[in-house]
C-alpha cells in the first residue's frame, strides 16, 4: 500500500509566528534607524 | 574563583544532575526511554529544542561576536521561524502518524531499509564526532582562562551528562534542560543588568545604544546582495531556512525532542515556541555583547582576549614589541574613556557629533593596535588561535562580576554544554538502538532493548569523552568536524527533501543517488573545489538531481513499500 500524501493544515499559530518575526525585523529596522 | 563561586557552580550542576536522574528513574520500555513515555507538553519541548541548539559556544562566542562585529549576526536566525512552520506543516504530521522513534525510521517506510541504514550511519559518524567537540570547545576556553586541567574538565562534563542521560533517557534530558534553561536565562539577565549598572551614572541605556551605534555595532540589518558578507538579510532568510530545515527536521538530536510530545499539537506548539523566542533570544545575547563593548569604552580592555595567545607572544622574541603595543593601548584607553564621558555629557548636537568623530577615530586606532597584536602573535606561533571572540565575555565575567555570580555564569556555560551534549548522546543512543540494533534483531523483550539502549548511550558518551580529550592533539579538529558535517549533511537533507516533497522518486533511485552523491562530495572536498560550507547545499542539490534522473531512467519499477517501519 502506497503512502497517502499528508493533508496540509494551516493553523493560526503559524501566521502568528511569521507575523511576530516580521514585527521583530521591523523593530530591528527602527532601532537601526535610530542608533546606527 | 572564591569559595562561594565554587559552591554556586558545583551546587547548581549537581542539583540539576541529581534532580534529572531522580525524576526519570523508572524507564520500563523503549518508548519510555527514547520518547519519555510521550508525555512532554509544548513548553517542555520548546525549552528542550532551544537548549539543544544553544551550546556553551553560543554563550561564550555570540557576545564576543557582537563585541567585535555588532548585531548583524542575528540575521542568521531569520530563516528559523519559516523552517519551524514547514516542519510543523509537513515533517511532524508524518513522523507522528508513523509513530517513529527516529527520523531515519521514516525513510524505511518511504523508501527502504538500505536508505534508512545509510542515513542513520551518516548521522552517527557526524554527530558522534560533533558531540565530542560540544564538550571540548568550552573546555579549552575555560581551561585557558581559569587554568583548569583540560583533560579532567572534559571528563567531568562528559561523566555528569552520562549519569543522567544513560539512566533516564529522553525524560532526564528534557527535565534537566528545563532547569538548565532557567539557569541560563537568569544568569544572562543578571549579567546584562550588571553591565548596565557598571556604566557611568550619566550613561543611560539609550546613551549606551547611541555609543554602540556610533561605533558601528547597531548595524543590525544588511539588505545588500554581497556574497562576501556572511550575514545579510537574504542569506539569513534563504540560507537560514535551508540550514534550520536540515538541522531541526532531519537531525535526530532535534527530532527526538519534539517526538516526545504527548500529542501532535503539543509537538507543533513546542516548535512554534522556538520560532517565536529564538530571534529575540539571540538578539538579547548579542545585545549583552554590545553592552560589554560599551562597558570597555569606559574601562581598560586587554589588547588581546585569548590568554594562551598572549602567553605565546610574551614568551617569544616579540615580547618587547607586544609590551610596547600594550603601553600604547593604555594611553589610547585613557583618551577614549575621557572622550566617551564627554560624549555622554554633551547636550548640544554639534558637540555630540564632534565627540562621536573623536571616539570613532580612537576606536579605529585601538583596532589598529589589536591587528598589530594579532600579527605579532601569528609570528610568535603560527598555529595560535588569533580570533579572540570566544574569550571576550568570559574575560568580562571573571574580571568584573561580583563573588557568587562568577560561579552562576560558569554554571550557565557548563549547563549549556551539558544540555546540548545530553541531547546528542540521547540521539546517538536511539539511532544505534532503533535503526541498527532493533531493526536487525527484532522480537526481544522491552527490558532487553532498554538495557541495550543504555549500553549504546554509555558507549557514545565514552566515545565523546575520548574525542574531546584527544581534540587538542589536532590543530584544527573543530574545523575537521565541521567539514565532515558538511560532507554528509547535504546528502541527508536531500534524501529527506525527496522523501517529503518529491513522491515521484522511489527507493532504488534515491539509494543509488545517495551513494553517487557521497562519492562526488568527498571528491569535491578532496580537490578543494569550494568552501566546505557550500558542500551542504551542493550535496543536497546533487542527490535530488541524480535521483530524479535515475527515476526517469529506471521508470516505475520499484516495489511498493509497507506503510510502517519497525
Amino acid at each position: 500500500m502506497a503512502q497517502k500524501p499528508e493533508k496540509i493544515v494551516w493553523k493560526f499559530s503559524y501566521t502568528l509566528v511569521l507575523t511576530l518575526n516580521a514585527v521583530y525585523i521591523y523593530l530591528f529596522y527602527l532601532l537601526m534607524q535610530n542608533f546606527a | 574563583m572564591l569559595r562561594i563561586d565554587w559552591i554556586v557552580l558545583i551546587g547548581t550542576l549537581l542539583f540539576i544532575v541529581l534532580y534529572g536522574t531522580w525524576k526519570s528513574r523508572q524507564q520500563r520500555s523503549v518508548g519510555d526511554y527514547f520518547k519519555g513515555g510521550s508525555t512532554a507538553n509544548w513548553w517542555t519541548i520548546g525549552l528542550s529544542v532551544m537548549a539543544t541548539q544553544a551550546s556553551a559556544i553560543t554563550f561564550l562566542s555570540t557576545p564576543g561576536q557582537a563585541f567585535h562585529d555588532g548585531m548583524g549576526f542575528v540575521q542568521f536566525y531569520f530563516g528559523l521561524p519559516i523552517a519551524m512552520v514547514i516542519i510543523c506543516l509537513v515533517f511532524l504530521p508524518i513522523y507522528h502518524r508513523l509513530k517513529v522513534f527516529t527520523a531515519y525510521e521514516y525513510l524505511e517506510s518511504r523508501f527502504d531499509q538500505k536508505t534508512r541504514t545509510l542515513t542513520a550511519i551518516l548521522f552517527l559518524i557526524q554527530r558522534g564526532l560533533a558531540c565530542g567537540i560540544t564538550i571540548f570547545a568550552p573546555s579549552i576556553i575555560l581551561s585557558a582562562v581559569l587554568g583548569w586541567n583540560l583533560f579532567y574538565l572534559n571528563i567531568i562534563i562528559g561523566v555528569l551528562v552520562i549519569i543522567y542521560t544513560v539512566s533516564g533517557g529522553t525524560k532526564a534530558v528534557s527535565v534537566t534542560q528545563r532547569q538548565q534553561m532557567a539557569v541560563i536565562f537568569i544568569g544572562m539577565l543578571i549579567a546584562f543588568l550588571l553591565i548596565l549598572n557598571y556604566l557611568p551614572l550619566d550613561i543611560t541605556f539609550v546613551k549606551a545604544l547611541e555609543i554602540a551605534g556610533a561605533n558601528g555595532k547597531m548595524d543590525i540589518l544588511d539588505f545588500s546582495f554581497d556574497f562576501d558578507n556572511r550575514y545579510t538579510f537574504w542569506s539569513g532568510i534563504i540560507g537560514g531556512t535551508f540550514l534550520a530545515l536540515s538541522y531541526f527536521g532531519t537531525d535526530q538530536s532535534q527530532v527526538q525532542r519534539y517526538l516526545s510530545g504527548k500529542s501532535l499539537k503539543q509537538s507543533q506548539m513546542g516548535l512554534i515556541m522556538n520560532g517565536i523566542l529564538k530571534v529575540p533570544m539571540q538578539f538579547f545575547i548579542l545585545l549583552v555583547g554590545v553592552m560589554v563593548f560599551v562597558f570597555y569604552q569606559f574601562n581598560s580592555s586587554p589588547l588581546h582576549f585569548n590568554p594562551s595567545a598572549v602567553n605565546a607572544v610574551e614568551n617569544s622574541v616579540y615580547a618587547e614589541e607586544y609590551s610596547a603595543l600594550e603601553i600604547e593601548k593604555q594611553g589610547l584607553d585613557e583618551q577614549l574613556i575621557e572622550a566617551q564621558l564627554s560624549y555622554g555629557k554633551a547636550v548640544d548636537e554639534s558637540e555630540k557629533q564632534e565627540y562621536a568623530v573623536l571616539v570613532s577615530e580612537l576606536n579605529q586606532a585601538e583596532q589598529g593596535l589589536r591587528d598589530q597584536a594579532v600579527a605579532l602573535i601569528k609570528k610568535a606561533n603560527p598555529n595560535a588561535e588569533t580570533n579572540d571572540k570566544d574569550y571576550v565575555f568570559i574575560h568580562f565575567i571573571l574580571n568584573n562580576l561580583p563573588r557568587g555570580l562568577i560561579g552562576l555564569l560558569l554554571a550557565v556555560i557548563l549547563s549549556a554544554a551539558m544540555s546540548s551534549t545530553a541531547s546528542e548522546l540521547n540521539a546517538l543512543g536511539s539511532t544505534t538502538t532503533i535503526d541498527l540494533y532493533r531493526r536487525n534483531r527484532p522480537g526481544k523483550r522491552e527490558k532487553h532493548y532498554v538495557a541495550v539502549s543504555r549500553a549504546f548511550t554509555l558507549m557514545w558518551g565514552v566515545i565523546a569523552i575520548i574525542v574531546a580529550s584527544s581534540a587538542h592533539l589536532f590543530d584544527n579538529l573543530i574545523q575537521l568536524v565541521n567539514i565532515i558535517g558538511s560532507i554528509f549533511y547535504g546528502n541527508v537533507l536531500g534524501i529527506f527533501l525527496l522523501a517529503f516533497f518529491i513522491r515521484y522518486v522511489k527507493s532504488r533511485a534515491v539509494f543509488i543517488a545517495a551513494i553517487i552523491t557521497q562519492i562526488i562530495i568527498i571528491y569535491f572536498w578532496y580537490i578543494d573545489l569550494m568552501p566546505y560550507l557550500w558542500l551542504n547545499l551542493v550535496g543536497s542539490a546533487i542527490v535530488i538531481g541524480i535521483a530524479l534522473l535515475l527515476q526517469v531512467i529506471l521508470g516505475n519499477k520499484d516495489p511498493e513499500l509497507p506503510e510502517t517501519a519497525s
